[in-house]
């Protein structure tokens, strides 16, 4: 598998030639902080024209097909159109807290966005306590959902962010239960680590009967967390308007519309690197010949393609299945994913103890 | 018992969601219906009865068969028609007639219910298939029928 | 000066309705001159605003049956880019007053047409909203969406056909590109012709 850390210190060798060492790091941390912004961009646009032609796939009909060739600048449009939108300012409203909020939810989604590992030595956080860390940085959306409803001076802006923190808030717990089932299977947090442990094996085909329930328990839970899908009560349009924005406009409305489609991505980066192997091949323990094969495709396109099939699990969800009620998201949690994903821990502290997996 | 109830309802659940998503995976696959609108333009097919607007048919010399006997704007529950007629006199027999001078329909408050079409003892009238009628200005949607 | 004429894919500019409303606009608009730069950038712009216009989720009565219609997968209006109906006044471009106004809903359109960020847009669709259609000679309805609202495309048609609302949008995007985004005001909102009457005399 190509190595990303040679391309890497190449550059910062070639840096240290020219200037002394901490200018070259402040300027290789710019340099990183404006491609993760790039990078994040361009996954939104993807996952929206995503998001529209799968559902109207599902809906049998087309999607946007007018707006150049099948319909794939129809996102820059939306962009264009966002970005000149008038940003309309609330009396009465906390003007601090109300314009801080869109970008608390912006900064927590980079955050978490940039720890994903898309190929070999191409992570840009990447410390020993990386999971830990990654749900620390998705908690963080929650206070900035929260300080948008509260901030914007309409109480049903603020039911919908006090249904959002209660749900938020309760589904971390099943996500990080399933995500602690796999850390006693690998032994480490860190996320590279992890893939490279993957090697021989992906870890739903290793770790058999408790990782794949605990990819169930995470999609569902992951699914509720970012507010998508069946679970999408904070913004429910025919009960609250729009939930928790209903009153931002033009780009800090944008902020929010952007961030959950990559908050998506984001979920499903986590499982694809977690369950499924991240950049790892397919490798099957005898077959050299099939391995070898598997490993001339990139680690990225192995990445990317996991983590959009994923997706695709995701939206087919979303777009089969009514909204649930704020009272059954919370009984299917506390009654039924929690009591599961204890029991499903035990199991697999089971199967590592008594050396039962693969 | 709460146990069994418990599992079994787990298991209900998940199999009714299985189903669930099989049938929009199949509905994936299935062949679209929309109608593409502008690029289907040429082969657009429009029932005969559609009542798109009012037209007023003429033949080659431009007369029409309208004698201004004002049945339509009588019986037409919107006054959308007004029809401005006038009695001239007929040069060969020297009786009095009434001809129509302006035949205006304001396609905004007309609501398509035929009776003008249907009252009309000459068959003067009559609704065309043509639906293209969006402008920007209501003034624009205030028709004169007769064209002189 | 050549008149900018804006194209839309499979119609010809010539077999459009009303095109002298948008000759006469453009000639205002430009009556002190454009540059250059800024015309290719206004044109850029307005081809992002004509291409993702969202509309608000507003439907009174059996137009909004037809709006429903476009939506759905016949008359597919995603493919124009417009299927994103926002819910929320403050997140939508255009309002799409598709159903009969009674006196009691015209002050609630009123302040939801206030509520809405610029640029925003206004259509009526149907008889209702233009005029009162069925119901003109009623003791509570407004007759007609303009008289509290500057209305930028009227379609007419009782309820008009799923195709001849896509027709609406279509002639609302050419208004749209021909608008100015740099200087120039494009649209001066007038003042109301009635007063409502909202049974409070």
């Amino acid at each position: 598998m190509f190595d990303f850390s040679i391309i890497t210190q190449w550059i910062h060798s070639l840096l240290c030639t020219y200037m002394p060492e901490q200018l070259a790091i402040f300027l290789e941390c710019v340099l990183i902080g404006v491609i993760i912004l790039l990078a994040y961009a361009i996954i939104a646009i993807i996952m929206i024209y995503m998001e529209r032609k799968v559902c109207a796939a599902f809906q049998c009909r087309l999607g946007p097909t007018r707006v150049g060739p099948y319909g794939t600048i129809q996102v820059f449009a939306d962009v264009l159109k966002m970005l000149i939108k008038e940003i309309i300012e609330i009396r009465h409203a906390d003007k601090f807290l109300y314009n801080l909020a869109p970008y608390i939810v912006i900064i927590s989604s980079i955050l978490a966005f940039s720890c994903l590992p898309i190929s070999k030595g191409l992570e840009v956080l990447d410390f020993n306590v990386g999971i830990f860390f990654l749900m620390a940085a998705s908690s963080i959306g929650v206070v900035g959902i929260l300080l948008a409803g509260w901030s914007s001076n309409n109480k049903y802006s603020l039911i919908g962010a006090m249904r959002s923190g209660a749900q938020m808030i309760s589904y971390e717990l099943s996500v990080g239960l399933s995500l602690l089932t796999m850390v006693v299977l690998t032994d480490t947090m860190q996320l590279s680590e992890i893939v490279e442990q993957q090697a021989d094996g992906w870890f739903i085909f290793k770790g058999h009967i408790p990782a794949l329930i605990a990819f169930v328990i995470y999609l569902i839970a992951g699914n509720a967390e970012v507010n998508r899908g069946p679970f999408d009560l904070p913004e429910a349009e025919s009960e609250l308007t729009a939930g928790y924005h209903t009153e931002y406009s033009g780009m800090h409305f944008g902020f929010f519309y952007v961030a959950e489609f990559v908050n998506l991505f984001i979920i499903s980066g986590i499982a694809a690197t977690i369950f499924f192997g991240g950049w790892m091949p397919l490798h099957i323990a005898g077959l050299d010949g099939f391995n070898a094969v598997m490993d001339y495709i990139p680690g990225f396109v192995w990445f990317f393609g996991k983590a959009f099939f994923v997706v695709f699990l995701l939206m087919w969800i979303k777009w089969t299945f009514p909204r649930l009620r704020i009272d059954q998201i919370l009984t299917l949690e506390w009654k039924y994913l929690v009591p599961i994903g204890l029991f499903n821990l035990l199991l697999m502290v089971i199967i590592v103890v008594f050396n039962l997996h693969f | 018992m709460e146990e069994q109830s418990y599992i079994k309802g787990i298991i209900h659940g998940v199999s009714t969601l299985l189903i669930g998503m099989k049938t929009t995976i199949k509905e994936f696959f299935t062949k679209k219906v929309t109608e593409q609108y502008p690029e289907n333009r040429a082969t657009l097919e429009i029932s005969p009865r559609f009542r798109g607007m009012l037209v007023m048919p003429s033949d080659e010399n431009g007369n029409n068969k309208c004698v201004a006997c004002g049945l339509c704007q009588m019986n037409c529950p919107n006054d959308t028609i007004s029809i401005t007629s006038e009695t001239i006199t007929d040069e060969e027999t020297g009786k009095k007639k009434k001809v129509l001078v302006k035949y205006e329909y304001d396609l905004g408050s007309c609501m398509f219910c035929q009776i003008c079409v249907n009252v009309c003892p000459h068959d003067a009238i009559e609704f065309d298939t043509e639906f293209e009628n969006s402008v920007f200005d209501r003034s624009k949607l205030l028709l004169t029928l007769n064209k002189k | 000066m050549e008149i900018k004429k804006p194209k839309i894919k499979s119609i010809q500019y010539e077999e459009f309705k009303d095109n002298e409303s948008l000759e006469n606009m453009v000639k205002e608009l430009n009556e002190n001159g454009s540059n250059v730069i800024v015309g290719v950038l206004d044109d850029v712009i307005n081809w992002g605003r004509s291409n993702s216009l969202w509309s608000l989720t507003f439907a009174t009565s059996c137009c909004g049956i037809e709006f429903m219609a476009i939506g759905a997968a016949r008359y597919d209006f995603a493919r124009f880019g417009f299927e994103v109906t926002r819910a929320s006044p403050r997140q939508a471009d255009l309002i799409m007053v598709a159903g009969t106004i009674t006196d009691k809903m015209a002050p609630v359109l009123k302040r939801l047409y206030d509520q809405m960020a610029d640029p925003k847009y206004v259509v009526a669709v149907g008889g209702c909203a233009i005029s009162g259609g069925p119901f003109k000679k009623s003791y509570h309805v407004l007759n007609g969406v303009d008289k509290i609202l500057p209305v930028d495309v009227y379609i007419p048609g009782c309820p008009p056909r799923p195709e001849a609302l896509l027709y609406g949008m279509i002639q609302l995007q050419r208004k749209v590109k021909v608008e100015k985004f740099f200087g120039g005001v494009n649209k001066k909102e007038e003042k109301p012709k009635n007063k409502v009457n909202d049974g409070q005399d």
